[in-house]
């Protein structure tokens, strides 16, 4: 289980998160939904340890963040909001520094790089500078990085960027899976479609603040009548038209 | 610490901090661990060379007679660690901002940066190699048993590096640590990648300087800071030995501790607070400008990267410059009493310099490839190429003629040039860069590479290291001879010679200018 405790985070006179609360169970499949800048990719960076809290705690499976770093880290498979990481590395290389990181053995290693690599259709190019790489290449070798020690909790900021309809389904199909075995899977995305068909729970922030947190049923539920498009829109920011007025009343 | 994770890091480093060669190895099908092998070869391969020249040097002189002049290459070779270590712990911890791709992973802190460290080591040691050399043969000649002075100058080696190592991490990890850092780190690098480089340029003419009296026998001033290495090698046994190393190991020993207790603890939050991605920056919008007004600003901001900036500056001005102060100081140069009839020659040697100056690695030859993928979406903007060329080229054509004029007026005060003659080296200067930066221009649309992540992967474009080798000899040696001939040529016939060469070089400018004038209309679309 993982719970965020006032998460605060402050650039200068912006407050990019303002006291988070939330908890995300094992099992689940969790969305953060949000206009740019609502602060999703900080809270995502605060849970991989990237940026560093203003205030609050991140506790994951009874652990503080703080004092259980290493430990939680290697529970963790993050796949970035940009692919453009070492980009002088051939693939392999990024996977082989992974494989360290993470302490896999080499052929428990060989083996799951090997079904990942064919899913992503990318056995052709391991050995090719991912600088050498299109967009969508990079986003799949980040992914095959993130899902290869087969982590407790994959944190996904944007993972459908880039990929192709293929690659994006086999990865929804994946994301699906891991949750199915009980585990948990975070992710941002700006796609309401991707949202409605993975999400199990998702929190919506705008500004900083969370201003809806619970299971998409329950959200659908509450405005039967409107499309998910028109309930985010309502809640996130500039209204729907044809629904603009009567939620203003 | 993991050795399997330390060793994976300091592969990814390695990679990081040999661009060029990992892209030529790889061009070549080397791949995993044959590349990284590749990598740590050429190591060995400049740290056998540096040995090798500087060690047969050494070998003939017997420094246990002469401490001065032991001192003397200790402090020099001092100086180029010092130098290089700087600028490598300023950019693998600082520029390289390769941290937020590290953070995620579950590396410790300690092993990422022990590659660092290790990677530093690796490219600072192989410069400085002679120095063990020097140790090892003067505790020889010192009679000190030999396999005891080998150990000994390997362990007086270390303690060297590490005096050398924490020193130039306690400065640039407590400059980094400063709000003024903060505030103005462009400038900051500047200052501290040029005072590094000043360094390194002095330590190169030093020892020039000395290499010339180096077989003369006679010894020079000691610098007493460096005596105890003296000691400590050639008296290990002795009082004076054992309190140098005592002194050695307490100076080596406080320094690593103030560095292992105040700046490592907090590297990581130091580091992260500088992360540029964190820096907010905002630019003062200026209304109503023109298209050639905001292309000119755009292009000034382009090439404003203070590291970008100074590797194509020092590649303009570095080499005259070092002829230039290494002329001066042996006094053997001075041309205050030119005559009016070689104002021609010092025309040409104008245009010789810019020559130099305006090279593959200079700002013309690189411009249009600093857009990287601007350019490509610059293309398809309703803006006709050829104008946003030309502005690029003029900004860009401005900065290299001011840098030109710059080295001209130093190397004119620094040789003494009368006045009439220093205004004929500018004018020949201002040509030559002109005529130059035309060729580097173009040369840069037709190699255009858009796709770099280390700006010295566009220098060597071409025909690579070699080519820009050979460039340099030619222009030297054809230069001085042209030179040579000129100079004679005027003491026998002056006006025949200076009409000649003044027809040459203006038929030859009139017809460079014309072929350029072409190219711009057919190909730079």
């Amino acid at each position: 289980m993982i719970e965020l405790k006032k998460l605060t985070k402050v650039y200068g006179q912006t407050h990019a998160l303002e006291k988070l609360d939330l908890t995300i169970k094992e099992g689940e499949i969790f969305g953060f939904l949000g206009h740019n800048g609502a602060g999703k990719s900080t809270t995502i960076k605060s849970l991989v340890s990237v940026i560093e809290p203003t205030a609050g705690e991140i506790v994951i499976d009874g652990q503080l963040l703080t004092e259980h770093r290493q430990e939680i880290k290697q529970k963790i498979g993050y796949v970035p909001d940009t692919p453009d990481l070492f980009l002088q590395l051939s693939a392999n290389e990024y996977w082989d520094l992974l494989g360290a990181a993470y302490e896999l053995a080499p052929a428990a290693k060989k083996e799951r790089l090997e079904q990942l690599v064919d899913l992503f259709e990318l056995t052709a190019h391991q050995d090719e500078t991912i600088g050498s790489f299109s967009h969508g290449m990079r986003q799949k070798v980040i992914v095959i990085g993130a899902l290869l020690s087969d982590p407790e909790i994959w944190i996904l900021d944007e993972p459908m960027q880039g990929l192709d309809p293929q690659a994006a389904h086999d990865l929804k199909q994946l994301m699906k899976e891991h949750a199915q075995k009980g585990k948990t899977v975070i992710f941002s995305t700006h796609d309401l479609a991707t949202a409605q068909q993975l999400c199990d729970e998702l929190a919506i922030l705008k500004k900083g603040q969370l201003i809806y947190n619970g299971t998409l049923h329950d959200l659908m539920a509450k405005y039967p009548d409107e499309s998910l498009e028109d309930i985010y829109l309502g809640l996130a920011g500039r209204q729907a038209q044809s629904e603009a007025g009567e939620r203003n009343e | 610490m993991n050795k399997q994770r330390v060793r994976e890091l300091l592969k990814v480093n390695l990679r990081y901090a040999n661009p060029q060669q990992t892209t030529q190895q790889r061009g070549k099908g080397k791949i995993g661990r044959k590349l990284t092998r590749s990598l740590y070869w050429q190591y060995f391969y400049s740290g056998l060379i540096f040995l090798l020249v500087y060690g047969l040097v050494m070998g003939f002189v017997n420094f246990s007679q002469l401490p001065g002049r032991f001192t003397y290459y200790v402090a020099l070779f001092g100086i180029i660690a010092f130098s290089q270590g700087i600028s490598a712990i300023y950019n693998v911890f600082f520029e390289s901002n390769d941290l937020p791709s590290f953070l995620p992973l579950p590396f410790t802190q300690g092993e990422i940066f022990t590659a660092k460290i290790l990677i530093i080591t690796l490219s600072t040691v192989p410069l400085v190699l002679p120095v063990v050399i020097l140790f090892i043969l003067t505790g020889i000649r010192a009679q000190v048993f030999w396999p005891l002075a080998i150990i000994l100058g390997l362990l007086l080696f270390v303690v060297f590096m590490s005096i050398i190592f924490a020193l130039c991490s306690l400065i640039v990890f407590g400059l980094t640590k400063t709000n003024f850092f903060k505030k103005h780190r462009q400038l900051v690098t500047s200052l501290l990648l040029i005072i590094a480089m000043g360094a390194s340029i002095v330590g190169v003419l030093t020892l020039n300087q000395q290499a010339n009296g180096a077989a003369s026998g006679v010894d020079q001033g000691k610098i007493s800071l460096l005596l105890p290495f003296f000691y400590g090698i050639t008296e290990p046994f002795q009082l004076s030995g054992i309190l140098s190393w005592l002194g050695l190991l307490l100076v080596a020993g406080g320094l690593l501790l103030i560095l292992g207790r105040f700046f490592i603890p907090k590297l990581l939050e130091q580091l992260s607070a500088t992360m540029p991605t964190e820096q907010k920056i905002n630019k003062k919008h200026v209304a109503h400008q023109s298209l050639a007004q905001i292309l000119a600003h755009y292009n000034l901001r382009l090439i404003g990267k203070a590291n970008l900036m100074l590797q194509m500056v020092t590649s303009s001005v570095m080499f005259p410059l070092i002829f230039a102060i290494s002329f001066s100081v042996s006094g053997d140069y001075n041309f205050s009493r030119l005559g009016d009839e070689m104002l021609g020659v010092t025309f040409v040697g104008g245009i010789l310099v810019s020559l130099v100056t305006t090279n593959q690695s200079s700002l013309p030859a690189n411009a249009i490839s600093l857009e990287k993928q601007n350019f490509e979406f610059i293309r398809s903007l309703p803006l006709e190429m050829r104008t946003f060329l030309k502005a690029k080229f003029l900004i860009i054509l401005q900065v290299q003629e001011a840098l030109a004029c710059g080295v001209i007026v130093i190397i004119g005060v620094l040789l003494h040039f009368p006045m009439l003659h220093l205004v004929s080296l500018l004018a020949g200067s201002l040509l030559g860069t002109y005529l130059s930066s035309l060729y580097y221009f173009y040369r840069d649309y037709r190699l255009l590479q858009l796709d770099w992540t280390e700006i010295s992967q566009l220098f060597t474009r071409g025909m690579g290291k070699l080519g820009v080798a050979i460039n340099m000899f030619v222009t030297l040696f054809v230069g001085a001879l042209l030179l040579t001939f000129t100079t004679i040529g005027i003491k026998f016939t002056p006006l025949v010679v200076n009409l000649l060469v003044g027809i040459v070089i203006l038929g030859g400018s009139i017809g460079w200018l014309l072929h350029y004038r072409q190219i711009w209309r057919t190909k730079l679309l």
